[in-house]
This record gives C-alpha cells, sequence and structure tokens, in this order.
C-alpha cells in the first residue's frame, strides 16, 4: 500500500532549542484507514423435510452494519434429502468505504417426508408398503412375526385398517400380486 | 299334490331348523351361502361368504370356525363383490385345520375411491368333509370399514355343514341284470367261434 501526502501547507513545526519557525515542506507518511469486517450471525437452521422450500426460516442472516445479503442457493430452491447441506451467504456492506465485504455458512440437514403408508421408507406407498402389512396381518405387539411399521395407527394389532390405511394411499388401478 | 305336501313339509322343516335371524332393518348381513348344505365324507364342498346391503365397504376382515373332526378347510379365495368395483388386496388369512380355524380374512380396495355398495360375494370357501356329522360355520373378528375407515355395523349368519358317510355305490337291479346279460352273450359268441374253427379242421400247405 503506498502512503499518501496529508495536509502539507498546515503544519509548522520549530525546531528544538529555538522559537524560530521552520520554513518549508514536509511530508507526513500516513497508513490508510484500516476497513472493518462486519460481524454476521447466522445458526444452523433447524432440519426439513423434503419438499419445503428454503425461505425466511433457513436464510437468515444477520450483520452488525447494513447491507445486502445474497444466499447459495437462493430463497425458493427446494433441496434433495441430505444431512448436512451448505448453505452460504455473501454481504455486502451499504458502507463499501469502512466496510469489507463478509460471508458465512451453515449447515442444513434435509429429511425424507413422512408419508402416511409408506412403510419401506422409498417415498412412496405401492405394494410393498402392502406386502409389509400382509407378512404381520393379525399379529399382535409382541408376537412373532410382528412389524410395528404394519401397526399404523399404533393400537396394537396389524388388522384391516391397518390394510386399508396403507391400501388408501396406493395409487387407484394399481395391482399387486 | 303329495309332492307338494312333501315340499311343504321338508321347506317347514327347513324354516324351524335353520331360521333366519332377524336383523335391524337395513343392517347388511355376512352370511354363509348355502346356510346349510351336505357333503358327503372325502368329498369337496363350495361355500360362499356373502354380504347384503351393505353400503360403502372399502375393506373387512373375519375368522371363520368350523367343527375340525368334521371338515378340513382347503381353501379361501377372493369374492367378487369388491374386486368388481376396482382393484383390491385380499389376503386369504391363515387355515389352522387341527382348531377349525380360518383367521384373518381380509380385503380392500386400492386408492383413494369410494366404497362398493349392494349385495355379492365377498369369499369363496372350499371345504372337505372329513367323517360323518355336523358343522356350524362360524363367524368371529368382524370388521367391515367405510372408506374413512369407520366401521359398519353388520348382523352375521352362521351356515351348517352335514357330513354323510360315503357309501360304496350298489348297482341297480336292473344294471345288474343288463351286465349279466351282455357277459352272457359275449361268452356264448366266444364259444361258437370256438367250435367253427375246430370244425373247419387243420389247414395243410
Amino acid at each position: 500500500m503506498s502512503p499518501v501526502l496529508e495536509d502539507i501547507t498546515s503544519h509548522r513545526l520549530a525546531a528544538a532549542g529555538t522559537t524560530e519557525p521552520i520554513e518549508g515542506l514536509i511530508r507526513i507518511e500516513t497508513s490508510p484507514k484500516e476497513k472493518a469486517t462486519p460481524l454476521i450471525s447466522w445458526s444452523n437452521p433447524a432440519d426439513i423435510s423434503s419438499g419445503t422450500a428454503l425461505g425466511s426460516a433457513q436464510l437468515n442472516a444477520t450483520a452488525n452494519v447494513p447491507g445486502t445479503f445474497v444466499y447459495t442457493p437462493s430463497a425458493n430452491t427446494v433441496l434433495p434429502v441430505g444431512s448436512g447441506q451448505l448453505l452460504t451467504v455473501n454481504f455486502m456492506p451499504s458502507d463499501s468505504v469502512d466496510y469489507n465485504p463478509a460471508s458465512a455458512s451453515v449447515r442444513i440437514n434435509v429429511n425424507a417426508k413422512a408419508i402416511l403408508g409408506d412403510l419401506n421408507g422409498d417415498g412412496s406407498v405401492g405394494c410393498d408398503d402392502l406386502a409389509i402389512v400382509k407378512a404381520s396381518f393379525g399379529k399382535k405387539t409382541g408376537q412373532t412375526g410382528f412389524d410395528p411399521r404394519a401397526d399404523v395407527n399404533h393400537d396394537g394389532i396389524v388388522n384391516i385398517v391397518d390394510l386399508s390405511t396403507v391400501s388408501k394411499q396406493v395409487p387407484a388401478g394399481t395391482v399387486c400380486k | 299334490m303329495l309332492r307338494f305336501r312333501m315340499a311343504f313339509i321338508a321347506g317347514f322343516i327347513l324354516v324351524c331348523v335353520f331360521p333366519r335371524p332377524s336383523f335391524a332393518d337395513g343392517l347388511p348381513v355376512l352370511s354363509i351361502d348355502p346356510v346349510s348344505s351336505t357333503v358327503t365324507a372325502n368329498a369337496n364342498l363350495t361355500l360362499d361368504v356373502n354380504i347384503s346391503d351393505v353400503t360403502n365397504l372399502y375393506g373387512f376382515q373375519f375368522d371363520l370356525a368350523f367343527s375340525p373332526g368334521t371338515l378340513s378347510a382347503s381353501s379361501i379365495a377372493e369374492g367378487n363383490f369388491l374386486s368388481d368395483s376396482g382393484t383390491t388386496f385380499f389376503i386369504s388369512g391363515t387355515i389352522d385345520n387341527s382348531l377349525g380355524l380360518i383367521s384373518f380374512t381380509a380385503n380392500s380396495l386400492l386408492g383413494p375411491v369410494p366404497g362398493v355398495d349392494g349385495s355379492g360375494t365377498l369369499a369363496i370357501l372350499t371345504l372337505m368333509g372329513l367323517a360323518p356329522g355336523t358343522s356350524n360355520i362360524a363367524f368371529s373378528n368382524v370388521l367391515l370399514l367405510d372408506p374413512d375407515f369407520n366401521p359398519i355395523d353388520v348382523g352375521l349368519q352362521s351356515g351348517s355343514v352335514t357330513v354323510t358317510p360315503n357309501v360304496t355305490s350298489v348297482p341297480e337291479p336292473s344294471t345288474l341284470l343288463l351286465l349279466i346279460a351282455g357277459t352272457g352273450l359275449l361268452g356264448f359268441q366266444w364259444h361258437s367261434r370256438n367250435r367253427k374253427a375246430e370244425s373247419a379242421g387243420p389247414i395243410s400247405a
């Protein structure tokens, strides 16, 4: 960084041991004023379920000075299912003379959305889910063969209520062998 | 006239022995059809499990009990009452012939479709007669659901199966006579041929 010449006419100095002023030009070298870095506050957002678009609940960074936030990915983006996905923000301070740009990042977990009847967690309801109910049909909690996933209404027995709850979520016209 | 009287008496006896249960007006009835039947030992018998006058049926389950010494269950298959209205998921249930129980037979429509109204066959039961006697075919653990999984009230009508002895058939007298006459005729023809052959003598070269 090159020094700057500052106020060369207003400085009058006296030599040591005399009251006579010294006339002439002097050069005063000073360092430029250091820019401050804004402080950005942003915490890891709460987990979201698949299909949820990013919004103000997630993209909510704040700074100690005015400025604009640019998020990546941007608002309304729907993230895939996965944990620890990176969200970043680039902050441009309004006072770019005194403040530097800043950035921050957080991580977010996107969980698979709980779908009624999706007993095997594959994101859809189909014959595989009905097969899970069939395998446990008539079984009670504690009995051999009881699969808690099949007890959809959590009443301790797998019966027609569980079967119909799952079957109703299957697309109409589906044929299951 | 005599025939008419006999038929009337037989009908009267049937009504007295197997009276049709009375159910509240409009209540659907789950029944065995025919309500009473006869099968010989070692022979098969097919019975329908029927529903009548039901409204908005989406799914059902039931158990069936029978006398294990008198009958054995071979199979239980899906009826066409629900499947005529859409695709279904049928669970035939578990047959325990030592207990005389078919448990957790069930069926449900697939998809967000309306329930089915009317009457029809929910399942088809195949039994085999084991030993002479009479067995009730009784329902338990019955649950009928509408598309919102609300239970549908239903009346139950059990069935009855009588197993008769498997008697070896004896030919009728007329059949027996015909058999004897036929055998005699064949014998006579054979005898005549032999005599002709003997009178012709050996053929010389």
